[in-house]
């Protein structure tokens, strides 16, 4: 319950920082990028994801409910996600440009609906009690992005 | 000693005798009957392009894809995750072939005079395709009631008379049915659903398109089709509060009947297409929301079913659509789809 907690501040201090409108830099000791990196460190954690240190994360998001829902948006190099989709949960995962696995609808800086080459593929995961839906960015040169929505079901 | 039923199985000594705990199949394996649970991996949907010779055939060499696609299946039902193929596993793997292939029934003679087709998505058959079930807050009934609980229940009880106070009709159908303890299957207003969440009416649309592609290929005749795969969904909040508390996250898969005609070299497709849906109602793994300034958390719900105040069920959900159309340039519209008219 403790970890909870912790972890419901810290994507409030995300909202805080993220939605200050009144144009004031906000505290130099809490950057942004770090405390996206933080929660989605708790998200993979709580998903199981296991991924290289070169991973960057560009969002992350975690709503609680009857079933939780999560979504990232990770940036990796293209080598070190062919090396990461040969593992498990990705290991077998056919990625399909044709699928369209759920996503979700677009929301603040979650916004799949606007990559052009996204091929998704949907992951069954903890004996079929969550889902791990991944679209790829594809075409980008040096690096790709994935976009995760993980849910309980 | 245990059976294997499925067609595929069936004749297969070997498999037979892992089904009767004989010496499992495992990693380095290289056979006939290693062959036969490809094709039947395969069969199920996971991927097996790497073991398929140019032929078509399997290559019966139990390697690292076999292994991964076991793996998967043991994950999906709760077996031992260690890729080796023992009793359990072969049972478990048959008990789905025989649920995705059922057994031919004798009147169906044009259906199975020519080649049928099999697409990514779908298959001849009626049954239903696996889908994951979350086993819940535990064993129903199986703590003695407390005072403290029964204060909560009632405190629920109260959120639940209070229309403004909960978040959608739905929301309150499906939580009063949880508290009201019967744990008997409950059919949700997948209409009313689709209606409300955008993503789910796409997801209507897409299951559908993906048996119409499958439908397009069949033969002239009368055919059962279902989903080969269930998929997944979910209800945010942005999109509809109601069946976000309602629901949240879901399976799915379609299925039907097609009678396929061909008329002046023209086919005509009349089709009976039933969009499918499942969840389990419970309250589990560290959940908790806030609703009328209350949070409830598992702590309390999950409690309710241990102690037999309240008792988790099976939402299940079906919407039927009849479709028609001609060639394949003339496909049904979204509206045809999604929009439920008279019969």
């Amino acid at each position: 319950m403790k970890g909870r907690f912790q972890f419901a501040v810290l994507l409030f201090a995300t909202t805080i920082v993220g939605c200050d409108a009144s144009g004031e830099a906000p505290s130099p000791t809490i950057a942004k990028e770090n405390i996206v990196t933080d929660a989605a460190a708790e998200i993979i954690k709580k998903i199981g994801l296991n991924l290289p240190a070169s991973a960057r994360f560009d969002h992350a998001a975690y709503e609680e409910g009857v079933d939780d829902s999560a979504t990232l948006i990770i940036s990796l190099p293209l080598s070190d996600w062919e090396q990461v989709k040969q593992k498990p949960p990705f290991a077998g995962a056919e990625f399909a440009r044709d699928r369209k696995y759920y996503l979700g609808p677009d929301s603040d800086g979650w916004e799949p609906s606007k990559i052009d080459d996204l091929p998704t593929a949907q992951i069954s995961i903890a004996n079929g009690k969550q889902a791990l839906n991944v679209g790829v960015e594809a075409g980008r040169p040096s690096d790709v992005r994935l976009f995760i929505f993980w849910h309980q079901l | 000693l245990a059976k294997l039923n499925s067609s595929l199985f069936i004749g297969s000594a070997r498999l037979q005798d892992v089904a009767n705990k004989g010496r499992p199949l495992r990693l380095g394996d290289h056979s006939p009957a290693v062959a036969l649970l490809q094709a039947g991996i395969a069969d199920l949907g996971y991927a097996m392009s790497k073991s398929k010779l140019p032929n078509g055939r399997m290559d019966g060499r139990y390697g690292e894809e076999l292994m991964i696609g076991i793996q998967k299946v043991q994950e999906w039902a709760g077996l031992t995750v260690d890729g080796t193929t023992g009793a359990d596993t072969i049972m478990m793997i048959d008990k789905w072939l025989v649920a995705k292939f059922p057994p031919k029934k004798a009147a169906v003679p044009a259906a199975v005079a020519a080649p049928l087709p099999v697409t990514r998505d779908y298959t001849i058959g009626s049954g239903d395709p696996p889908f994951g079930a979350d086993p819940g807050a535990g064993v129903w009934n199986s703590k003695p009631t407390t005072a403290g609980a029964l204060l909560q229940w009632a405190a629920i009880e109260r959120i639940l008379g209070l229309a403004a106070a909960y978040p959608g009709p739905n929301a309150a159908r499906h939580m009063r049915h949880y508290l009201y303890n019967s744990g008997s299957t409950y059919t949700i207003d997948l209409e009313g659903m689709i209606k409300s969440v955008p993503v789910a009416k796409q997801r209507l649309i897409i299951e559908f398109r993906q048996a119409q592609e499958f439908i397009e290929k069949l033969p002239a005749g009368r055919h059962n089709f279902t989903s080969r795969f269930a998929e997944s969904a979910y209800n945010r909040k942005s999109e509809s509060a109601d069946w976000y508390f309602a629901i949240g996250g879901y399976s799915y898969w379609g299925k039907g009947v097609a009678v396929v005609s061909v008329v002046g070299g023209v086919k005509h497709f009349d089709v009976d297409f039933q969009f499918k849906f499942y969840d389990r109602y419970n309250w589990d793994g560290g959940k908790q929301v806030t609703i009328a300034g209350v949070v409830i958390t598992d702590d309390f719900m999950g409690e309710f079913h241990r102690q037999g105040l309240a008792r988790e069920f099976d939402c299940v959900g079906e919407i039927g659509r009849r479709v028609r159309w001609s060639g394949q340039s003339a496909a049904p519209t979204e509206a045809q789809i999604t929009e439920k008219v008279g019969r």
